[in-house]
This record gives structure tokens, sequence and C-alpha cells, in this order.
């Protein structure tokens, strides 16, 4: 009685369990199954292994598993548990239902006492499958876009050991996952760069979450350098991490942009300074031998070139000046600057009107199609004081009495700047400058640079009419233009004075 | 310093259109000023009004601003007249004796007329 009622004791346990559980004996045979096995088995049929009853034999019913390989394991695991080749078989399986997943683990365990035998064990996993894999598939995918980053991402510790690297590794520096493994940080770093990231490193160990961003050199397999940039973030304390994340990236392309503009910007500027020492030639250099006289002149571009000049040439009977101003500045006032000069020069044997008007008819169709235009002033001088002169639209002159007096020159000898009009005439006008008169011309890059001034001729004069040499008020109207700071616009001064 | 200009057209029909300037027309925006000007001649304005009366600097450059857009109107078979000239930007007209080439007039309306007139 005691043993029957020990036997349905012992059968209410195994019903009251959730798994499906079987009893089997030495030869394989199912000798019990609890309430679980036997609702599962009505439920879905014989479709499955375990659902075959009392009497059959297991090792049979894992041969029908259609030679899957979960019931291959199965048979085998059972096998085993039942020689006594091993203590413990655990597998887990999908067993699906049409309308859900289902995951079952199966656990045999032998029965040591009496005639031996095994349990067999089904239990529903699913939940905890569903979750495990829905973290497994998160950690893919992370992995997976880390992996895939073109951004190289490193763990590197407070002994600047790197602990991970991400495959850009290989990308950016040659270096294979194996290479890698166990690496300091500092056999990849420039010997240059090295202490300046390690101070980083330290600097930021101070503060959890702390951040820095440094561009730095890494040697490549190779042997040769690579420029990468990063931001470094302490995550020291972080236990998932336990280390500095380094996320860097090639920006040697980057570089090599900024070296080849620098480089670029370079010879640019060689040959603007080249061009700046060439038109520096086109000015005169030594002051005209006119008895009688003395002459200053100056002209200052606001770039390296431009678009202002002046000449003047002679021999001891009489001297021919100018000066001229090409709209705009820079190269493209440089170049018709130099044209026009050298036009200049060419007709400078013909009287002051008749060398205007040819400079004028040669230039006219060059200028309008630049749509720029020259204001010239062209003068001509003798030793007995008389300056004949021709204005192509410059009106930027005026003479300067001994006793203080301004005579400006008349609108009505005027003509157009050159380039306006290629049929333009020109007249001469004749002024005389007795003892202590000068005659000053000058650019609008004068009254341009002192806006503030409102400068005309009557300013102009009044700031420098007390001093007698025609170098110190040269020098006087210059620093009064650069009194403003940066030139707005070439500036050009020709001063004579009668002695 | 401001060294900005302000470009406002006014197309009125017929042809006629106002560009009303103001600021500063120098080096430093000829270039648009002058982009500006010549689409509203190639889109068939030739009877231009320019409205200086907001320009209170000019420099050469922008004087070969105006040059251009006289003989692209010219070409066009149009007319171009200056109005509201200031006293900086009429100072550089009569330096360079280029108030002899343009129509400078006393008011908008005043260039209005003139553009308008048939020959």
């Amino acid at each position: 009685v005691d043993m029957t009622k020990d036997a349905e004791r012992f059968q209410d346990v195994l019903d009251s369990l959730d798994p499906h559980i079987a009893l089997l004996d030495r030869s394989g045979v199912i000798v019990a199954v609890n309430a679980a096995w036997e609702r599962f088995a009505a439920k879905n049929g014989v479709a499955h292994a375990h659902q075959y009853g009392v009497g059959m034999n297991y090792l049979d019913v894992c041969d029908v598993g259609n030679g899957d390989e979960h019931a291959r394991a199965a048979r085998q695991g059972v096998l085993d548990i039942l020689a006594g080749r091993r203590a413990s078989f655990t597998l887990q399986y999908p067993c699906h239902a049409p309308d859900v997943e289902r995951w079952y683990l199966l656990t045999v365990r032998p029965l040591p006492r009496n005639e031996g035998g095994a349990v067999v064990i089904h239990t529903d996993v699913t939940v905890s499958y569903t979750a495990q894999e829905k973290v497994r598939q998160q950690e893919r995918r992370f992995t997976s876009l880390i992996e895939h980053a073109v951004d190289l991402i490193m763990v590197v510790t407070r002994d600047e050991v790197i602990t991970y690297q991400s495959p850009a590794l290989q990308t950016i520096l040659g270096y294979s996952h194996e290479e890698a493994i166990g690496m300091l940080l500092l056999d990849l770093l420039h010997l240059d760069d090295a202490p300046d990231i390690r101070a980083a490193l330290a600097n930021i160990a101070r503060v959890p979450y702390g951040t820095t961003r440094r561009e730095f050199r890494m040697r490549h397999r190779n042997g040769s350098w690579r420029w990468l940039e990063a931001r470094f973030t302490n995550l020291l304390d972080d236990p998932d991490v336990l280390g500095t994340v380094v996320n860097a990236r090639d920006i040697i392309e980057r570089k090599q942009l900024i070296e080849e503009r620098d480089h670029l910007y370079l010879e640019l500027q060689e040959e603007m300074d080249r061009a700046a020492v060439v038109q520096t030639h086109l000015l005169p250099t030594q002051l005209p031998e006119l008895p009688g006289y003395l002459f200053a002149g100056i002209c200052l571009p606001a770039r390296e070139v431009g678009g202002d000049f002046f000449d003047w040439s002679g021999d001891a009977d009489r001297v021919r000046l100018s000066v001229g101003d090409v709209t705009g500045k820079g190269m493209p006032a440089a170049l018709l600057m130099a044209t026009t000069r050298a036009a200049l020069r060419s007709v400078s044997n013909l009287p002051v009107a008749e060398a205007v008007t040819a400079v004028n008819r040669a230039l006219a169709p060059d200028l309008e199609q630049s749509n720029a235009f020259v204001t010239l002033f062209h003068a001509e001088l003798d030793t007995m004081g008389r300056v004949e002169f021709a204005d192509a639209g410059h009106g930027m002159a005026f003479v300067l009495r001994s006793d203080g007096a301004i005579q400006e020159l008349q609108d009505q000898d005027r003509g157009l700047p050159i380039g306006i009009l290629r049929r333009s005439p020109y007249d001469a006008a004749t002024l005389y400058l007795e003892s202590g008169d000068r005659l000053v011309i000058y650019s609008d890059g004068l009254p341009d640079s002192r806006p503030d001034l409102e400068l005309a001729s009557r300013g102009i004069a009044e700031q420098c009419a007390r001093l007698a040499d025609p170098d110190a008020m040269l020098s006087c109207l210059v620093s009064l233009a650069d009194k403003a700071g940066k030139r707005p616009d070439d500036l050009t001064i020709v001063i004579v004075k009668r002695r | 310093v401001d060294d900005r200009v302000s470009i406002d057209l006014e197309k009125r029909g017929d042809g006629v259109c106002i560009v009303r300037l103001a600021g500063r027309l120098d080096l430093g925006n000829a270039a648009e000023v002058q982009r500006n000007i010549t689409d509203v001649i190639a889109e068939g304005n030739h009877r231009l009004v320019i409205d200086l009366g907001g320009v209170r600097f000019m420099d050469t450059s922008g004087l070969s601003v105006l040059v251009a857009s006289l003989r692209a109107a010219k070409r066009a078979g149009g007319l171009l007249a200056l109005a509201s000239v200031s006293e900086q930007p009429r100072t550089l007209f009569t330096l360079t004796s280029l108030d002899s080439v343009f129509q400078l007039c006393p008011t908008v309306d005043d260039a209005l007329k003139l553009v308008s007139r048939r020959r």
C-alpha cells in the first residue's frame, strides 16, 4: 500500500510540473510520463518525438525526427546517458507550431539508482530564448555598425593598452586583428605627437565622460605615417567599457588639400611678388635733371601690383611727365597700366595733346573690351617755367603758388578719360610756374583713402603748403593717406617745384 | 565701413526701367551692379534711368559701370539718364569730364521724361 501511495504521490509531483517529463528504463523504453507530456501529445498529435507514450522506446521516437540534426543529437545524448558516458545532456531546439515560434530545452539526466534509466525533460524556454535572441540581435546590429564603420574605434585602458579595435584599423593602419591584440597606443603614435596625446588622455582621465579632440599621426603597418583626427572619451569608470574610447578618422585627404592649397597660394604669392618687382621697374628710378626744378614722385599700389603709374623722361631742356590711373586695381589694372605706359612712351616725341590723342586712339578698343578707362595727366616742362599739359579726365592736379594761393586747372581744358571715345579730341593747356611754385598731381587713392577729410585740391594743399621741399610734401601726403590703415586704392603723387 | 550697395529695379513697361542704387558703388561691387544692369538691358529694357540719389560714394570702378551701361543701352538702341547725383559722385563726373558724356538730371521724373521721349 505504501508503495502504491508513494508511486501515486510521485506521479502527482510529476504531473504538477510544467515541463514535459518522461522516465526511461535502461533500454530507453518510456516507463512513465507526466500530465504535461500527455497534454502536449494530445494537443500536437504525433508529429513530435516526445508525443509518444508509455511503452514506446524513446530512441525509436528520436529516429522519427525526420533525420533532423536536433533529433540525431537528442538520440545520441540519450544513448550516452543510458550508457553512463555522461552525467547530463542538454539541447535547445526549435519546436515551432504553425502560428507561433517555440523553443524547448531538452534535459536528459541519468537515474542512477536501482535498475538505472534516464529522465527526459522538455522545458518551454520560448520566453527567455526570445529575450536572449533580441539582445543578441541588438548586439549583432551594433557590432556590425562598429565593424563596418569607416571610423576607427578603439578602447584604451588606463595603462594605454588597446583592448578593443574596430576592423577599420586594418583599412586605416593596415594591422590585422591578431596583430593589434595587446598593442600599446604608444606603439602607434608618432614620437612628436605622443606627449600631447598622453597628456590629453591623462587630462580627461580625471573627469568621467571627459572628452577631447586631437589631430595626430599614427604609424601604418607599412611604416608610413597617417594623419588622424580623433575624439577621446573617458569611459574608464563605465563597467561595460573600462577604457577611453577613441573615435578616429583618416584626415590625410584634408591634410593634403590644405597642403596643396598652401602650396598654390605660396606659388601665386611668389608670382605676384615677381610681378610687383617687374612693375616697380616700370616706374622711374631716377629724378629728372631739369635745371631749376625739384621733382618728387611715388606710386604705391594697394595690392602687390596696381593700375596707377607715373613716368617722366627728358633732357636738359625739357621734361615730359605723366600720371595715369587705370580703373580697378590689382592684376587686371596692372596689365592695362603697363600697356598705357608703353603706348605713351612710344609717342613721347609728340606734343602733349597729340600724344594723348594717339594713345587714346590706340588703346580705346582694348579698354572698351575690358570695361576700363584710364585717366591721364600728361605734361611737358621747359626750363623757363612753361608747363604745357593735356588732361584726359584726370583732373587731380593743382598749382600751389609760392604765396600759398591755389590755382586749380581749368575744367574746359580737360578731355575724356582714355578709352571712353575712340575719336575724342584732346587739347593742350598752358600754365607757368614761378620760383617757389609747386605743381601737384595725384590719383584718387589720396582723397579716397580719407573720405573723412573730403579732400579736394584745397584740402590737400593745406596739408602740405608749409613744407618747402617736394620730398617732404610727398611724405606728408603719403602718411596722411596711410593713417586710415589699409590702402583702399593705388596711390600716386608727383610734385614739381620750380626753385 | 559699410561697403554694401543696394540695387532696386523698377520696370515700368515700354522698355523703361528705373535702377535705384544706394550705398557705395566701388570696385568691391562694380561687377554685381554691372551684371544687374546688363541683365535688365538684355530683357529689353533699353530706356534706363539710374537713380544715384542714395549713392554716398562712388569710385572710378563705379564710374566704369555707368560707362559700360551707357554703351550697352546705346548699342541696344536705347537711352540712359542719371538722376539725383549727389556731391561726391558729381565731383568725380566733373574731374573726369564724364559729365559731358552722361545726361545728368536733377530728379528721377526729369530723367524719365528724357528717356521716354520718342525719337
